[in-house]
Order: C-alpha cells, then structure tokens, then sequence
C-alpha cells in the first residue's frame, strides 16, 4: 500500500470513529452546550489548572454562547481540515494544528466541565497529530508511535494492578463490584445484568479468576513491543476486553478504539517498503 | 540511523509516563493514567448512594441506559465532591504554595475570582440540575427531592443505616 493510499485509510478511520464519538456525545445530552454547565471541577491535572488559571472555564459559563461555539469548532474544525485534504491532496498545516489543539483543549474542558476522563477519548488528540504534516516520516511516526500508545494503555493498567498489589487481594474483584454498582444493587435487581454482579460479589474467587483473566489479557498486550504478528489478534482481545468491561462494570471505554484500528492496518515498514517498490517499478516502467 | 530520533521520542515520552505514574496524584494531560481499579479495595463497611425522587418517584438505575444514568449521577459526584472540599480549597492552597515558591503567588491572589465557583453555587446547583435532569428523564419534573443514603451491604442485601435529605424543590 502506498504512502497516500495508507493516509488515506487512516484519515477515512480516523474521522468515522471522531464523528461517530462526537455524534454519541451529541445524542446522549453531553456535549458542552446541552449539558450548559454551571460549575467547574479540579481534577489534579496541572494541564487542565492551567486552563483554570487563564478563566477560561468562568468566561465560559458567564458568556454561555461560547460552549455552543466550542462545539461547533469541535465539528467545523475537521470538516475545513477534510475539505482542504479533498480539495487539495494534501493536510493544511494550520487547519491540522489548530485541530489537535483545539480537541485537546476541549477535551480538558470537558473534563473540567462535566468530569468526561480522557482515558477514552486521549488517543483522538494523539492521533490527530498525524494531520499535522505532509511529509511520509512524521505521518508514520505518529501512527507508530500510537500504535504504542495503544499498546501502552492496556500493559501500564495490568503493571500497575500489579505493582499496587491489586491482583493479590482474593477479594479484589468483589469488593469493586459491590462499590462500582452499589446504587444498582441498592435499588432492586431484577435485571440479569445485576443478578450477575450479585453472582459475582456472593462469589470472590469466581469473580478474582475475572480480574486475573483481565489483567492477563491487559499484560498480553506487551507482546506487540516485539512483534506485529498477533496484531490482529490483540485487536480481537481488545474488542473482547471492552465488551466485557461494559457488561461488567459499566464503564463505556469503546471510544479508544480509534486507536485499536491501527493494529488492523498493514505495519508502516512493509508499506514504506510497497511504496517503495512500487516507485521503482514505475521509474523502470519509464 | 533515521529511526533513532523516534526512538528517542518515544523513550521519553513513556519515561515521562512512567514518572506521572509514579506521582500518582497528580497528571499533566497528555499524560495520564490508566491505573484504574489498581489499588486493593477493601470491602466497604458503608455505602452512600444518591436517591432521587422525580415527581415523587424514585429513579432507578435499572431503567436507565448506563450512559443516561452516569449522567444523572455525574453531577451529583461532582457537586458534592465541590462541597466537601469548600470549592477544592485544599487543591487551591497548594497551587497557591507552589507558585509562591516561584515568585507567582501574586499572579494566583489576581486571578481567585477566574479560579473559583460562584460562593452561592449550592442554591443555584439544584434548580439547574432540575433541568437537566428534566431532559434525561424525558418528562418536565414538577417536584425533586435528592437524599444522601448510606447502606450497609450484607449477604446480599442493603441495611439502611442513616439518610439526610440534600436537594428539595
């Protein structure tokens, strides 16, 4: 594959995921001008107190016209930056730069705003850095690097269940259930979905073996530092991973996807060497 | 040879990671954790849950998509979490401390009205939450009625152990 058809995919995936995850932020009520929010959190993040620290988030309540503007330059922002990739067959280094730092800012809004943690949603802002330039060494390099990123996620949250001791404690994944769905519980299970975690909870080393299956396949993660061999399959644990995680601790985590899909791609190396090949199969063709 | 700037780049960038890992309680976006559920949890002798009457009614979790009852709890949490900190004034002195220290505390002194909530947050938080409440519900609510609840949990079930009502309108 070569190097702008590769782009090509990547900036087709990209946007589906962005304006699929914008589109369900739109549906649930959650983007900044529905929600209209009228106080701020601090969240122990010293890029979110700098934001603090200009006013921005107090300008922003006092004037709520402008959480409405921020939305939509979440969504014109990206349609100029396709606009211009169509209209031109290349990225507008202004338009892609004012993107990443414009989601990134939003993102610590958001977070500020209506406590929406950036563990799912991070790897737009990394990802979007692709968009940046147009040289081929820059465009991979982001990719790679968030391929590792992806990676990353997934072993640093089975190191640390590790390192903290978590994945010692038999009583771990019980104890999380009963905290994680207490109001669930509390008000009457009739469900299946909380007929399972009362399962789960009644039985500690049923619901242990869980975690350690999680942690596992968090750990598993670590063999794509050496190898795209099992990138495919590491995509499948991960879509595994985040299913299981919704019906099992409610937490929606599928957003991060975005970054799954680069597992799904052909490696940078072998499509730098088609495109490669492909170059000097034209020049002799000339 | 041209690989070894990005090699560079990424040992840093996870050197860095792994230093904010380590700190543990503090982050520096983009550099964040994903240390979820890594502590030892220890069964909790008490559990407070938020009860909400709409209309006379009491919300159930089950009636509700996860996502639509994160967002009638979320500012719920975060609200209260704003109150027991006094408007996070703990967070604030540090930050104050801390810029003290390079010769900023003034510029933090300045700026205390951009970097604090309205003082009479509280009262203007229950008509507002009425609100929105009113549009994940999908029905007006006439009357609300928000009850701090602890349980105990037991072999199952949930003892009640103490209430006080929050938010009445």
């Amino acid at each position: 594959m070569n190097y702008t058809r590769y782009r090509m995919k990547v900036l087709s995936a990209f946007f589906a995921f962005y304006f699929y995850t914008v589109g369900v932020f739109f549906f649930n009520h959650l983007l900044l001008s529905q929600v209209r929010p009228i106080f701020f959190t601090y969240n122990r993040d010293l890029s979110e107190l700098l934001v603090i620290g200009t006013g921005l988030p107090k300008l922003m309540m006092a004037h709520p016209g402008m959480f409405l503007m921020a939305d939509l330059l979440l969504v014109i922002l990206p349609v100029f930056l396709l606009l211009f990739y169509i209209w031109k067959g290349k990225f507008s280094f202004l338009l892609g730069l004012s993107f990443a730092l414009f989601l990134a800012l939003y993102l610590l809004l958001l977070n500020i705003f209506t406590q929406a943690h950036q563990e799912p949603t991070l790897i737009y802002f990394l990802l979007s850095l692709a968009f940046i330039s147009n040289r081929e060494r820059p465009f991979y390099r982001v990719i790679n690097f968030c391929r590792f990123y992806f990676l990353y996620i997934f072993f640093s949250a089975a190191f640390w269940k590790i390192a903290r001791g978590a994945v010692f404690n038999p009583e771990e994944m019980s104890n999380i259930l009963l905290s994680q769905h207490a109001d669930v519980l509390a008000s009457g299970c009739s469900s299946f979905s909380c007929r399972t975690y009362l399962y789960l909870i009644a039985h500690p080393v049923l619901s242990y073996l869980l975690y350690l299956a999680g942690v596992l396949l968090e750990a598993s993660f670590a063999v794509g530092f050496f190898t795209r061999k099992f990138d495919k399959v590491l995509f499948f644990i991960a879509v595994l991973f985040f299913a299981l995680d919704l019906w099992v601790m409610r937490i929606s985590y599928w957003p991060i996807m975005v970054g799954g899909m680069l597992l799904l791609l052909p490696s940078v190396r072998k499509s730098k060497r088609r495109s490669r090949r492909a170059s000097t199969v034209k020049l002799n063709g000339i | 040879m041209h690989k070894k700037p990005f090699l560079y780049f990424l040992i840093a960038f996870f050197f860095i990671q792994v230093l904010i890992d380590l700190a543990h309680s503090v982050t520096i976006f983009p550099f964040i954790h994903y240390g979820m559920y890594s502590e030892s949890f220890k069964r909790a002798d008490s559990l407070e849950i938020f009860e909400i009457r709409v209309n006379g009614q009491l919300l159930r979790a089950e009636d509700f998509s996860i996502a639509e009852w994160d967002r009638i709890h979320g500012p719920l949490s975060a609200m209260e979490k704003q109150e027991a900190t006094d408007d996070f004034s703990f967070d604030k002195e540090k930050i104050r401390r801390g810029l003290g220290k390079i010769g900023l505390e003034g510029w933090w002194g300045a700026t205390n009205f951009r970097v604090s909530n309205d003082p009479q947050l509280s009262f203007a938080f229950a008509s507002w939450y009425k609100h929105y409440l009113a549009v994940v519900v999908k029905h007006p609510i006439q009357t609300l009625e928000i009850e701090k609840a602890w349980y105990r949990p037991a072999n199952g079930k949930f003892d009640l152990l103490s209430k006080s009502r929050w938010i009445t309108l």
